[in-house]
C-alpha cells in the first residue's frame, strides 16, 4: 500500500461518521445523581459516631460536675490549702534566691495575693466556720506583708543598681530573714488550721482522683462508700434506666468457602473450577436492637451481602483451513486493475484472554438474638439468628457446559428471590459510654439452600465466615 | 446550541450541554473508537468511557486547538489504555501466510466506508492501533512507539504487516464480489 492508499483510506476515515444510537450512548453516560447507597451508610455511619462522641463527652461532663460540686460543698477548706501552698513555694523561692529577678517576685506575689483574695471569696461563700476564715485573713495579711517586704528589697537592688554595695548586702540579709521568718509562721498556721479541722484534710483527695473511679477500680483512698460508687459506676455505663432500644451498624469481611458439584456434567464443573475462583465478601447491616432483659437482646434490620468471585480464561484456538484468495494482480492499460485467484492457505488464530470479576449482591432482612455477658467494661456476646434473603442479583461471565464463555446475566441458573441462611457469631464489646458500645467479632454464615434453582444442571453454595466489627447505640 | 456553548455549559456541568456534546460528537466518535476495538460492541464501551472521562476533563480544556480533536484524543487514549486494565478481555485474531498483492487506489475509492472500517477492525489488535496511528492521525513511529511502549522499528513493522494483511481482506472481498457478479 502506497502513501497514495494511505490518504485515501485517511480521506474516508478521517471525518466519516458511524451510525450510533447517540441516545442511548447518553443514558449510559448520564452523571448519576443519586448517590451511591454505600456513601449514604457511610454518612449514617459518620452521623452515628459524631452523636455518639458528643452524648460520650456531655455525660462525662456531667457526671463531673455533679461531682465537683459534692464535693466543693464537702470540703471547703480545699482552696485555702493550694492557695497557700502557693504562698510557700513563692516565699520560699524568694528565700533561696534572694537577689534574682525581683520585678518578677513582686509581680507574682502580687498575683498570689489576688488568688488568695479570691481563694478567701470562695471560701466565704464554701465555708462554714467563721475562724477558719479569721485564719486564711491572717494568711491573707501575711502575704501583704511579704509583698511589701518584697517592696523594699526592690529599692535596695535599685540602689544596687548605683553601686552602693555595702548597704545592699545589709537589706539583703535583713530580707531573707524576715522571708524566713513568715514561712515558718505560715507553716506554723497552716499546721494549726489542719488540726483544728473537723475534717481530715489530709486525706483530701483531688477531685480530679475522683474520675477515674467510675470508669475502674475504686480508689483505696476515696471516702466515699466503695459499693455505692461502684452501684454508680455501673448505672453510668450501663444505664439501667435507660431505653431498650438502640440500633446496630455493622461491617464484615468474609471469607468464602464455595460447594460447585453437578451430578452429570463433571467435566463442565471441573472447567469451571479450573477457571473460577473465589475471592472476598463483605456485608454491612443496620439493626433496631431491643433488650429484653440485661443479658438477651434482639436485633432486626436491612443488610447488604457482596460475595466476589474471579472468572479466568486463556485460550488460543488455531483454523486452517484453504480459501480461494488473490494469487496475482493484474494492471491493465485501461489503469484497472483485475487479480487471478485461485486456493490459498488461510491461518485463523484466535486468543481470547479473560479475567472477569464475577458478583453476587444481595439485600437481606436480618433476624438475630444475642446473649450479652458483662465483665465491667467489657462484654462478652453471642449471636444467633437467620438472614432472609429478599433479593439476589448476579453479574459476570463464566463458561457454559458447551465450553463456550457466557454472560450470567443472560442465564438463569440462580435463585434470586426469597431465602434464607443461619448466622452465628461471637463478639467481644467494649462499652465506650452509657450509650455506645463496639463490638468486634467473628461469625459464620450459613446458607442453608443452594444459590442455585432446583432445575439447574449443578448446585452452587456459597458459606461465609470473617470478622464484624458493630457500633451500638443505645437510645435515650 | 453552538460548540462553544456546550463547552461552556460542560465547564458548568450543565445536563443539558452534555447531552448536546455526546449527540452531536456520537457519530465521529463512534468511528474512532470502532477502528480501535474488535467490534462494535467494544467501541460502544470505549466511547462511553471516553465520554465520561471528557465531562471529568472539559474544564481544563484551553481552546487552543480543535475541540473535536482533543475529543479524538480522548477516544484514543481511552482504546488503548483498556487494554491493559485489570479485568480485561483481549482477542487477537492473527492472519497469516496470506498473499500480499498491491491494491489499486481505484478498488479503495469503490470500497464502502463500513467494509473499509470492518477490515481495520479485523486486523490484530497491534497491527491496528499502528496502523490507526499512523494512517489516520498521523503520529510519527517515534510517538507511536512512545504511545504503545515498543521501539520505532517493531512499529514500521507492524504497519507493513498491517497493510499487507488489509490489502488481503480487501482482495478477498474484491474477490467474492467478483464471483457475485459473474455467478
Amino acid at each position: 500500500m502506497s502513501n497514495e492508499l494511505d490518504k485515501l483510506i485517511n480521506d474516508r476515515l478521517h471525518n466519516y461518521e458511524s451510525d450510533v444510537d447517540a441516545e442511548a450512548i447518553w443514558a449510559a453516560v448520564k452523571p448519576e445523581r443519586r448517590r451511591p447507597w454505600f456513601l449514604i451508610l457511610l454518612f449514617l455511619v459518620g452521623i452515628s459516631i459524631l452523636g455518639g462522641a458528643y452524648l460520650l463527652f456531655s455525660e462525662s461532663e456531667k457526671n463531673g460536675e455533679h461531682l465537683r460540686n459534692a464535693y466543693l460543698a464537702n470540703q471547703p477548706a480545699k482552696k485555702y490549702e493550694v492557695k497557700e501552698a502557693n504562698l510557700e513555694q513563692k516565699e520560699e523561692c524568694e528565700s533561696i534566691h534572694p537577689s534574682t529577678e525581683k520585678k518578677e517576685t513582686i509581680v507574682e506575689n502580687k498575683l498570689t495575693e489576688k488568688e488568695n483574695t479570691k481563694s478567701l471569696t470562695l471560701n466565704k461563700k464554701i465555708a462554714d466556720t467563721p475562724k477558719r476564715n479569721a485564719k486564711i485573713n491572717v494568711l491573707s495579711q501575711k502575704n501583704n506583708n511579704a509583698e511589701k517586704r518584697l517592696s523594699k528589697e526592690q529599692v535596695v537592688t535599685d540602689f544596687t543598681a548605683a553601686k552602693n554595695s555595702d548597704l545592699v548586702i545589709t537589706n539583703k540579709n535583713e530580707s531573707v530573714e524576715e522571708h524566713q521568718q513568715t514561712m515558718v509562721d505560715a507553716v506554723v498556721k497552716r499546721n494549726e488550721i489542719v488540726e483544728e479541722s473537723e475534717y481530715d484534710l489530709r486525706q483530701i483527695t483531688p477531685i480530679n482522683d475522683y474520675l477515674p473511679t467510675l470508669m475502674g477500680p475504686i480508689s483505696s483512698s476515696s471516702s466515699f462508700p466503695k459499693d455505692k460508687l461502684e452501684e454508680a459506676a455501673d448505672q453510668l455505663l450501663y444505664k439501667k434506666d435507660a431505653s431498650p432500644w438502640a440500633f446496630q451498624v455493622n461491617s464484615a469481611y468474609l471469607f468464602i468457602n464455595r460447594t460447585l458439584e453437578s451430578e452429570s456434567l463433571d467435566n463442565w464443573i471441573n472447567d469451571r473450577l479450573a477457571t473460577e475462583s473465589t475471592l472476598e465478601a463483605w456485608s454491612s447491616d443496620i439493626t433496631l436492637n431491643y433488650a429484653i432483659n440485661q443479658n438477651w437482646q434482639v436485633r432486626a434490620g436491612i443488610g447488604y451481602t457482596h460475595i466476589n468471585t474471579q472468572f479466568s480464561y486463556d485460550n488460543t484456538n488455531t483454523v486452517i483451513d484453504s480459501v480461494e484468495g488473490v494469487q496475482a494482480i493484474v494492471y491493465l492499460p485501461s489503469n484497472q486493475v483485475d487479480s487471478i485467484y485461485g486456493q490459498i492457505q488461510r491461518t485463523q488464530t484466535i486468543d481470547r484472554d479473560l479475567n472477569i470479576y464475577n458478583s453476587f449482591s444481595q439485600w437481606e432482612l436480618p433476624i438475630l438474638i444475642n446473649y450479652q455477658a458483662r465483665l465491667n467494661r467489657f462484654s462478652v456476646i453471642g449471636e444467633l439468628g437467620a438472614r432472609l434473603r429478599i433479593r439476589r442479583a448476579w453479574e459476570g461471565k463464566l463458561l457454559d457446559p458447551m465450553g463456550e464463555v457466557v454472560s450470567l446475566e443472560n442465564e438463569d441458573w440462580y435463585r434470586s428471590g426469597l431465602g434464607i441462611s443461619l448466622q452465628t457469631g461471637v463478639h467481644l464489646a467494649y462499652q465506650i459510654s452509657n450509650q455506645m458500645q463496639l463490638r468486634l467479632g467473628g461469625g459464620i454464615r450459613y446458607s442453608v439452600n443452594s444459590f442455585t434453582k432446583k432445575d439447574a444442571a449443578f448446585k452452587e453454595n456459597y458459606q461465609l465466615q470473617g470478622m464484624q466489627l458493630g457500633i451500638l447505640f443505645h437510645l435515650k | 446550541m453552538t460548540e462553544q456553548e456546550i463547552i461552556l455549559g460542560c465547564k458548568k456541568g450543565k445536563a443539558k450541554c452534555q447531552k448536546n456534546l455526546v449527540l452531536r460528537y456520537s457519530p465521529i466518535l463512534m468511528t474512532v473508537a470502532r477502528r480501535y476495538c474488535r467490534d462494535d460492541h467494544a467501541a460502544k464501551d470505549v466511547l462511553q468511557e471516553a465520554f465520561i472521562r471528557a465531562f471529568k476533563a472539559i474544564k481544563y480544556y484551553q481552546a487552543t486547538g480543535s475541540f473535536t480533536a482533543w475529543l479524538r484524543r480522548i477516544v484514543i487514549n481511552v482504546a488503548l489504555q483498556n487494554r491493559s486494565k485489570a479485568s480485561f478481555q483481549r482477542e487477537c485474531n492473527d492472519l497469516d501466510d496470506v498473499t500480499h498483492p498491491m491494491v489499486a487506489p481505484q478498488v479503495i475509492i469503490d470500497l464502502q466506508t463500513e467494509d473499509l472500517v470492518t477490515y481495520i477492525q479485523q486486523l490484530p489488535e497491534g497491527m491496528r492501533e499502528v496502523f490507526n496511528l499512523y494512517v489516520i492521525e498521523g503520529f510519527s513511529h517515534n510517538e507511536i512507539a512512545d504511545l504503545l511502549k515498543m521501539t520505532p522499528s517493531t512499529s514500521r513493522s507492524y504497519l507493513t504487516r498491517a497493510r499487507q494483511k488489509l490489502q488481503a481482506m480487501i482482495l478477498k472481498q474484491e474477490k467474492e464480489n467478483y464471483v457475485k457478479r459473474v455467478g
